[in-house]
């Protein structure tokens, strides 16, 4: 088990600042998810980290050891850097068979050849795929390949597994299966693992800690939980969260029991939040309630559309030129363009500055 | 590391410098940038310098000259002086005609037969394009030779052709020698270059765009001229370009057909200069022909307006329906077959009658002889030359020939695949660009001007290399010379190919940049390096404008000791190489092909 630390990173690709003074601590036996959206430097950080790209500033340490320092001019090359790593594509080498593909790192390193064949079988057992040694890459699934590329991964026995969006090749229903069968690997082999993903869910699901990333930067690190409870700052709430958040402008005065909430077509009262002046308020669609009655607390909204998912309705609804969605779980009937009363719960809303863009101060709940 | 007394931050700095330039692609680039800088930049610079000093043979021609002292002399003779109509213009003319004669009728007939062999319901599309490429597998001069054999009248040639003795209809000389022959005779060779540039162009053609056009409506008339005819023409454009700068530097056809009737055009007059020793004078010729092709290469990136267009696609086999040709289907395949017969079939088969002919002059059966093939010398027939198969020289040159191919073949596709990975690898960066422009010069240079270029070189040692002249191993640097921008383009993509995250993997798991070479790279880009292998050997085997200055008895070709006959009049034992010659190349490209599934259009690059 092995702990990574960024300390102030920049890297360039040309005049393009693809990582801009980053810093990031995994601690031993985490699992850090890198997510953002394309072109956030996410693929970048993981692959100066697994010493495939050098950073232009900044140091990386793996178990305090440094592996790389602009100021020392220290880079050590990536296979002394004891990880392993899972790349997008799989990269399997499509003239060497499964057993050839898992055995290579080994083989490298010298072991002798009962032991490579006894790890390699051993894996390739563990991974449900042992009987298909002697294929080649391109004869199997996509899914079966992921899984040799994994072998491949783990056969050297590495401290720190990277993985760089492996599932985003799947197919649905595998992602899902697959993902399970990742937590589980990283809970047995305790290794700490960096992943990289631009798909929401698998951050939220598979991960100890997620760190957010946005134009090189880190917006925010954090559990899971946070993340999606507690947004840092407008990118990470509209990033995180499907259906996305409902990101609203109002006016926040101060006042008796709490801040008072003014948008452009109706009020909220009694905000624990302290807040004054424009701001956005943060509202994820399942806290808001929907009455098919008129209720005195909800305000009267209509409907717009009704998507049934089965076990969740997805309900958009709209009061003037203001547009809600709202996750619905119950069982209920609801039909377009009639009217229903929305209750917004005041201590589930999240209030950001309007000109920064950061959380005011976290709600309690 | 010892304490050192330099600032503390240099170290650091250095360390990461060192680091940096020590990276696999960088000290590859910079080995192969030396290596392209002593074959490409060094031998033209050499040439330009040659024409503006004076020579040691100056010293008949102009009084009081020091050999080594500049002057603008050999300029001044070739383009304004008594001797420039003769020198320059007439052989300027004489190419322009030929070679834009050759590029229309070679393009109009290669694109047809490529739009009838991809597009159409054309029946037997596949043998047809099998047997449609095998002109560009052949030497160009071999139907010239035909030409002759057919053609070539009695006032002129000396006896009679095929087509006289059959018919007694005396030949017009304008149909036995001269321009028509030689633009006939070349377009049926170059015509295969645009058929295998332009159907690859249409293969990879996207039919969606094509039925997209369609369901709006469109006509098939209007899918053709409006969506197809638009898509492919970089294509069309750029084989026009390269059959121009290829015919213009072409030299045994004009040769053949030209100088009997004294209608030189510049290859052959370069040619003619330099066997008089008159290299300045010849080299000057050779920058024109340069310049020109440069010219008209920049000329097409300007029109298309798309940097690289020469760079083909390659089919990734979109199916669609075939446009039916209906009423004329096989009216177009009768025309189609007897086209073929007459280009590559016909010229063979007179070939071979003429190689049986004791008596050059008969065409009677009871003439047929197998003394050119397999017959002892006789002082009494052609001078005492015997048959190919006995003499000496035909086994050394057909050695000579294998050698050259292949030793060209393995160090060109090898060369292109380390080319690649440094351009690949390096991509972005000015070494990798600096490589991929010196590495595309000899594609502006006309095969001729190429060679003359190379006479000049290597003749004394020059700073690691020694001298080469008149050795085997100039025509392989030669050879590997000029196939430089057709082997960093196919290893380029072969490299391209293979894609970074497969090494990258290795590099993770710990593998050096020589294990990833051996175990990753070169076993990845094999279909690569076996086309472009195919391709090299093919035409270093058939090459003549290349070499033809540059051999001398101990290391003739093939190509070039039939050069030899058929310049002394030998025709039989001529036509006897020539069809030798065929038999070897068609054998290695089945082999080939057979054993290893690689395709000649592959190697062409891209």
């Amino acid at each position: 088990m092995h702990s990574i630390e960024l300390r102030n990173i920049t890297k360039r690709f040309g005049k393009v600042v693809a990582v801009d003074d980053l810093s990031l601590v995994v601690a031993r036996g985490n699992f850090l998810t890198l997510l953002g959206p394309s072109g956030c430097g996410k693929t970048t950080v993981l692959r100066m980290i697994a010493g495939l790209e050098e950073p232009d500033a900044g140091n990386i340490s793996i178990d305090g050891k440094a592996v790389f320092s602009a100021q020392e001019g220290v880079f050590v090359p990536a296979a002394q850097r004891n990880l392993g790593l899972v790349f997008q594509s799989y990269a399997l080498w499509p003239h060497m068979t499964v057993y050839q593909n898992v055995a290579f790192g080994l083989e490298l390193a010298k072991r002798p050849k009962p032991e490579i064949k006894q790890r390699v079988g051993g894996i390739l057992k563990d991974l449900q795929i042992r009987d298909m040694e002697e294929r080649y890459p391109q004869e199997m699934s996509g899914g079966q390949q992921q899984r040799v590329a994994l072998a491949r991964m783990l056969a050297p026995k590495p401290g720190i597994f990277l993985l760089d969006e492996p599932l985003s090749n799947l197919d649905a229903r595998l992602r899902v299966d697959m993902r399970s069968e990742l937590k589980r690997l990283h809970r047995d082999t305790g290794a700490t693992t960096v992943y990289v993903t631009h798909d929401q869910l698998e951050a939220l699901t598979m991960s100890t800690h997620i760190a957010v990333m946005k134009e090189g930067r880190v917006r925010q690190h954090a559990s899971p939980g946070e993340v999606y409870r507690t947004p840092a700052n407008l990118f990470v709430a509209d990033f995180i969260g499907s259906p996305k958040i409902n990101l609203l402008d109002a006016i926040a005065t101060p006042g008796e029991g709490g801040t008072h909430l003014k948008f452009a077509t109706f009020d909220i009262a009694r905000m624990p939040t302290r807040a004054s002046g424009a701001v956005v308020a943060g509202i994820r669609p399942e806290d808001i309630r929907i009455a098919l009655e008129p209720d005195p607390n909800g305000v009267e909204f209509k409907v717009y559309s009704v998507l049934p998912a089965g076990s969740e309705i997805i309900v958009n609804a709209h009061l003037g030129a203001t547009s809600v969605v709202i996750r619905e779980t119950r069982d209920i009937n609801i039909e377009m363009d009639r009217p229903i009363w929305l209750a917004f719960d005041p201590k589930r809303i999240n209030l950001y500055d309007k000109q920064t863009g950061n959380l005011i101060t976290p709600s309690k709940n | 590391m010892t304490a050192v007394a330099f600032p503390t931050w240099f170290a650091p700095t250095a360390r990461r410098a060192w680091r940096r330039l020590t990276r696999p692609h960088i000290v590859l680039g910079l080995i192969l940038l030396t290596v392209l800088f002593y074959l490409v930049v060094i031998p033209l610079l050499i040439m330009i310098q040659t024409t503006i000093t004076w020579q040691v043979e100056d010293q008949r021609l102009a009084r009081g000259t020091v050999p080594g002292e500049f002057t603008l002399f050999h300029w001044d003779r070739v383009f304004n002086s008594v001797i420039s109509q003769t020198m320059l213009w007439t052989p300027l003319q004489n190419t322009l005609v030929t070679s834009i004669g050759i590029s229309i009728f070679a393009l109009s007939i290669g694109s047809l037969l490529a739009w009838l062999v991809v597009r159409s319901d054309l029946p037997g599309k596949g043998y047809i394009s099998s047997i449609a490429i095998i002109p560009y597998m052949l030497p160009s001069w071999t139907i010239s030779l035909a030409w002759i054999v057919v053609f070539k009248n009695q006032r002129i040639g000396g006896s009679m052709g095929f087509f006289e003795a059959l018919t007694r209809i005396a030949v017009p000389d304008w149909l036995s020698y001269g321009p028509v022959p030689i633009i006939i005779t070349l377009s049926l060779h170059y015509y295969a270059f645009a058929f295998l540039l332009v159907s690859g162009a249409l293969q990879s053609l996207d039919a969606r765009l094509e039925e997209s056009g369609e369901i709006l409506g469109a006509s098939r008339w209007q899918v053709l001229t409006r969506i197809t005819f638009p898509l492919v023409i970089p294509a069309v454009l750029s084989a026009l370009i390269l059959t121009f700068s290829r015919a213009m530097g072409s030299f045994g056809t004009p040769a053949f057909l030209g100088n009997p009737v004294r209608y030189y055009v510049l290859s052959t007059t370069l040619y003619n200069n330099i066997q008089s020793r008159l290299q300045a004078d010849g080299f000057v010729l050779g920058l024109v022909l340069i310049a020109i092709s440069i010219v008209t290469i920049y000329i097409n990136q300007r029109i298309i307006g798309v940097r690289k267009s020469f760079v083909t696609l390659t089919g990734k086999g979109f199916t669609s329906t075939p446009v039916h040709l209906r009423a004329f289907k096989y009216p177009i395949f009768i025309i189609v077959i007897t086209f073929l017969t007459i280009a590559v079939f016909a010229p063979l088969l007179f070939l071979g009658y003429q190689s049986l002919m004791l008596n050059k002059n008969s065409y009677a059966l009871d003439n047929l002889s197998l003394h050119f093939w397999i017959g002892e010398s006789n002082p009494k027939i052609a001078d005492g030359i015997g048959g190919i198969l006995q003499e000496g020289q035909t086994w050394a040159s057909t050695w000579n020939s294998v050698a050259l191919a292949a030793i060209t073949g393995v160090i060109t596709s090898l060369l292109g695949i380390f080319l690649g990975y440094a351009v690949v690898k390096g991509r972005g960066t000015w070494l990798s660009k600096i490589i991929e422009q010196v590495a595309f010069l000899p594609y502006l240079m006309p095969s001729i001007a190429f060679g003359a270029i190379y006479l000049g070189m290597f003749a004394q040692p020059m700073g690691p290399i020694p001298a080469l002249y008149g050795t085997f191993w100039l025509l392989v640097v030669v050879s590997v010379a000029k196939h430089l921008p057709y082997s960093s383009r196919s290893g380029t993509a072969a490299v391209m190919q293979v894609g970074g995250e497969l090494e990258e993997a290795a590099v993770v798991g710990g593998a050096s940049w020589f294990t990833r070479f051996r175990r990753i790279i070169i076993p990845l880009t094999t279909a690569g390096l076996v086309s472009g292998f195919l391709l090299t050997f093919i035409t270093t085997m058939r090459e003549l404008s290349l070499i033809v200055l540059l051999v001398t008895p101990a290391t003739r070709t093939l190509p070039t000791l039939n050069f030899r006959y058929s310049e002394q009049g030998y025709h039989q034992p001529g036509d006897a190489l020539a069809i030798m010659l065929v038999v070897i190349i068609l054998f290695s490209e089945w082999f080939v092909r057979h054993f290893r599934g690689a395709q000649i259009g592959k190697g062409l690059g891209a």
